[in-house]
């Protein structure tokens, strides 16, 4: 380290630094080292060929260059000119006096121009910087930051000895802002966050048009150097946890940052239990919500899915498109996803068990309709139930990675010949068909796939108790779960809110029901000090 | 965790075990059993639910269900469905049970040790209907092919109940009731009975009761009179009155006015019909009717007090189509209570004299309202009190309705 930085320290003129970058990225081809004399010298515009808007580069930034320069030139030029009329003047004295004036005013406009005779590289790149029409330019210090972050970000590097300039020149590289891939909403915005991060930052940004929300913006990843914002509004979020997610960024030691999901593994490290302890989310209508409910957005360079934290084991229940209909409809599509819930997680636990130990607890009828269907199936209930997990497993997973085109044959070869054709061969009941079915579906209500996974594991838990002992197995399981989740916190606050520690009011606006629009005037104490969301003014103000 | 985690699979194992886990294949449900004398020994028929692999590529309507008829005798219960394992490929699972069809004879005789099996059985039902079987054998009856519904047992229990819900002559009798009227001093049982009929092929009416019972059958008449064509005599099966006891012996049955006013003062009529047939023609359909039975100790003379209110409803009137004026609702209301008060007043007539049998539970009423009196004479209420115990009726029946027809053509 010492060593470079020696070397950095001994760079002196152009061509030492031309030279540094050229054996620093290994003579990259995809690098560019343009020269532009200015002059009687020569500077370099160095840029990745790739990164960059090479357009930009040409249009502006080696044209603005070039115009500066030409600029002094005449102006050199002019001074060679006065300075000859000076002399015929002097030649001749007994000139006319007009014509003495006017050699002054030219004279005079020439010293405005150019102040000293001495016409300097540095005014030049001066000039450069305040002319250039191009947003970002800024001066960097060789010594003190890293030129070649810069030059991969997509800026181009006017390099003359030691003064280096970067100017933006990133080219289009993002896709444009398009529909939730997996959030998707009926009524509500149809924009959702993209790998750029400044436009994400703006989608959240021209939601929430106030100063007080604050971007707090650091480097994380030795190799990556990725961007991470943390976003919060300053009046409203907890102070104490601010600091406490700016700390723990900061002590991130790691390679490369990838994605969100990174940042999401590393914060959510001392979690032990399957279910998410942060919201990952694509809808920048949902993260301006939660940063209104006074929780804390982390904005990941390259990754469409925003962090929100803390969350709650409700919030993975719910759904933006609650916000975006009516509050009564809203309430029976809670119903249905709270009965999903439980359905995703008991119905092949309960199966089993009713089938394989509590045979008396089931309907005669229903039980000879069991019966019947199970008739001449060669394997044990249990055996089936995980034989149709798995093989719907694997087709949920084939159907993720197959590409769109592929995607029908998957589905109609997958659920509907192989589903009929087992059950036409015996090989599993259709009841089993329905009963994995049905689970899988109201697996699929819940968008956040590391919810869904957690409830799949959770699944496969009760289906073990449930075949080791029956509905007392199925009793069993409820508890370590119930003991689960009551045990998870999230950031500190419990997961398990508002249900323990136990908050009716929440419970009254929120468990059931959309909390009311306008007449829900305060925010939750779990999560800010400041509750109160509009100032109620008492009497008439105008 | 993984210790606490072994530790619980381990207990759930030793205590509830995998050991207990029966696959669906491996059991065969027991829907029905019939318990019959044979020279002395118990002769246990079980039908054996066997349902049908559904058909998934035909159009699969619903399974056709076939039953097994498993038959053993020995000198227990116990041992003669033990010994059927010898015979069925599967186990005997008695926790579907729905029906104990016994005869005549093991009524008479032998009710506690036929039945004595199923309260101790631990995987038993213990919600199934017991039923005599009038006349003939119970594994016959039980064997009666029915169009109604695919399993023989179903269409036995099902019209139990409906004609315990619409017409008011029977009782659904399950097993902790049962039990109850069986070891509680005081009451007596009382038990649904069957019969079955050979419709076309022998002469009609082969027995006086059920004639009749098939003239006034209108609601709930769950009884198919064809049967399967499979079967070379027509045979249906149909509820009967109630068989009353007396000391856990099985003594005979009741007439249908007697059953009606059994289920009418112990509260278990839900709904049922009365007829009068005098001058006017009316059908009174029955919504509602609770008796309130009340102790009384006066002058060394033991009083009962039966107070019975029910309303109806105007089903069906002989006189004139339309609107019934009021005044003839309340001569209907007089005529329907005078009715049922000569039900009421029968059947305890005939009870404290005739069958001699506490069917109305008055002992019990006694010694839970009266206890201080009743213990003085404990030991001979039935031989002495039981007969001369004053009853006062009371019939209060209401029409709310005043009869009118309400639909618009």
């Amino acid at each position: 380290m010492e060593q470079i930085e020696e070397k950095i320290q001994n760079l002196k003129t152009t061509e030492d630094v031309i030279k540094y970058i050229k054996e620093s990225t290994f003579d990259s081809p995809d690098m560019v080292y343009r020269e532009i004399k200015v002059l009687n010298e020569t500077i370099y515009a160095v840029y990745n060929e790739a990164l960059t808007d090479t357009d930009i580069i040409s249009n502006f930034v080696v044209k603005s260059i070039i115009t500066i320069s030409d600029d002094y030139k005449t102006n050199t030029n002019l001074k060679e000119i006065a300075n000859e009329l000076d002399n015929y003047i002097d030649e001749s004295l007994n000139v006319e006096k007009t014509k003495i004036n006017k050699k002054q005013r030219v004279y005079d406009n020439l010293n405005k121009k150019c102040p000293n005779n001495e016409i300097s590289i540095e005014d030049i790149i001066d000039a450069l910087s305040k002319k250039i029409s191009i947003s970002k330019v800024k001066k960097i210090d060789l010594s003190s930051e890293d030129i070649f972050y810069y030059i991969y970000s997509g800026f181009t590097c006017i390099i003359r000895n030691r003064d280096i300039l970067v100017v933006e020149t990133k080219g289009t590289i993002d896709r444009a802002i398009s529909t939730p891939m997996t959030e998707n909403t009926i009524k509500g915005p149809k924009d959702s966050f993209t790998e750029n991060y400044q436009t994400n930052l703006a989608l959240i940004r021209k939601r929430i048009k106030t100063e007080k929300l604050v971007l707090d913006e650091s480097k994380i990843g030795r190799r990556s150097k990725t961007k991470v914002g943390v976003l919060y509004i300053s009046d409203i979020a907890k102070g104490e946890l601010v600091l406490d997610i700016k700390k723990r960024l900061k002590k991130i030691d790691i390679d490369a940052i990838l994605d969100s999901n990174y940042i999401l593994e590393i914060l959510e490290s001392s979690n032990k239990s399957a279910f998410p302890t942060m919201i990952s989310t694509e809808r920048p209508d949902l993260v301006s919500l939660y940063l209104l409910e006074g929780r804390i957005a982390i904005v990941v360079e390259n990754s469409p899915f925003t962090l929100v934290l803390p969350a709650f084991m409700e919030d993975f229940i719910n759904n933006m498109d609650d916000y975006y209909q009516k509050s009564q409809d809203v309430t029976i599509t809670k119903i249905v996803r709270y009965i999903a819930f439980f359905i995703t997680i008991f119905t092949p636990a309960v199966y089993i068990s009713l089938i394989t130990f509590n045979q008396e607890a089931i309907p005669t009828e229903l039980l000879l309709s069991f019966v019947s269907q199970r008739k001449g199936v060669p394997f044990p209930a249990f055996f089936e139930a995980i034989l149709m997990i798995l093989s719907f497993e694997i087709l949920r997973e084939g159907d993720y990675r197959v590409p769109n085109a592929a995607g029908n044959t998957l589905s109609i070869v997958g659920a509907l010949i192989l589903g009929d054709a087992a059950v036409s061969a015996g090989i599993v009941s259709p009841i089993m068909i329905i009963v994995i079915a049905i689970t899988t579906i109201s697996g699929l209500m819940f968008p956040d796939i590391n919810m869904s996974n957690s409830l799949r594991i959770w699944r496969l838990i009760f289906l073990v108790f449930a075949s080791l002992a029956g509905l007392i197995g199925v009793g069993v399981a409820t508890l370590f779960l119930i003991t689960k989740v009551s045990a998870t916190s999230s950031f500190t606050k419990p997961y398990s809110y508002p249900v323990s520690p136990i908050n009716f009011k929440t419970l009254k606006n929120r468990f059931l029901k959309r909390e009311n629009i306008s007449e829900n005037k305060y925010r939750e104490r779990i999560l800010t000090n400041n509750m109160t969301k509009y100032k109620v003014n008492r009497g008439n103000n105008l | 965790m993984r210790y606490k985690l072994i530790v619980i699979i381990i207990a759930m194992i030793l205590l509830n075990g995998l050991n207990n886990s029966r696959e669906l294949n491996d059991l065969a449900i027991v829907s029905a059993i019939g318990i019959d004398k044979e020279d002395g020994n118990f002769k246990v028929s079980a039908i054996v639910l066997n349902p049908e692999k559904q058909d998934s590529g035909s159009s699969s309507s619903s399974a056709s269900n076939k039953m097994i008829v498993y038959e053993k005798t020995a000198s227990s219960v116990q041992e003669a469905i033990r010994s059927m394992i010898l015979e069925s490929p599967k186990r005997l699972y008695l926790a579907h049970m729905e029906l104990l069809l016994i005869s005549e004879e093991v009524a008479k005789k032998d009710l506690a040790n036929a039945l004595d099996f199923f309260i101790r059985d631990n995987e038993g039902s213990n919600d199934f209907l017991f039923v005599i079987s009038k006349g003939t054998s119970p594994s016959e009856a039980l064997q009666v092919k029915v169009q109604a519904e695919e399993i023989p047992t179903e269409n036995i229990v099902k019209s139990i109940k409906a004609s315990n819900r619409y017409m008011g002559i029977t009782t659904e009798n399950l097993l902790d009731n049962t039990l109850e009227n069986l070891l509680e001093e005081g009451e007596e049982v009382v038990m649904p009975s069957i019969v079955v009929v050979k419709s076309e092929g022998s002469e009609e009416g082969s027995s006086e009761d059920s004639s009749e019972e098939n003239s006034g059958a209108t609601g709930g008449s769950q009884e198919n009179g064809s049967s399967s064509s499979s079967t070379e005599e027509n045979e249906k099966i149909l509820v009967d009155t109630l068989a009353y006891f007396k000391d856990n012996e099985f003594k005979g049955y009741m007439t249908k006015e007697e059953s009606m006013a059994y289920t009418i003062l112990r509260n278990k009529f839900k709904s049922g019909i009365m007829e009068i047939k005098d001058k006017d023609k009316l059908v009174a359909e029955f919504v509602q009717c609770n008796a309130k039975l009340t102790p009384k100790y006066e002058n060394g003379k033991y009083i009962m007090d039966i107070e019975v209110k029910g309303i109806c409803n105007i089903a069906e009137t002989g006189k004139k189509l339309g609107n019934v004026d009021y005044r003839s609702i309340e001569e209907y209301e007089k005529l329907i209570s005078q009715e049922l008060y000569t039900y009421i007043k029968q059947y305890v007539d005939k009870c404290t004299n005739e069958y001699n049998s506490d069917l109305m539970g008055y002992g019990k009423i006694f010694r839970e309202k009266l206890n201080k009196e009743y213990k003085k004479v404990e030991d001979v209420f039935y031989k002495d009190i039981f007969k001369n115990i004053e009853t006062n009726i009371k019939v209060d029946v209401s029409f709310p309705n005043d009869g009118g027809i309400n639909k618009k053509w």
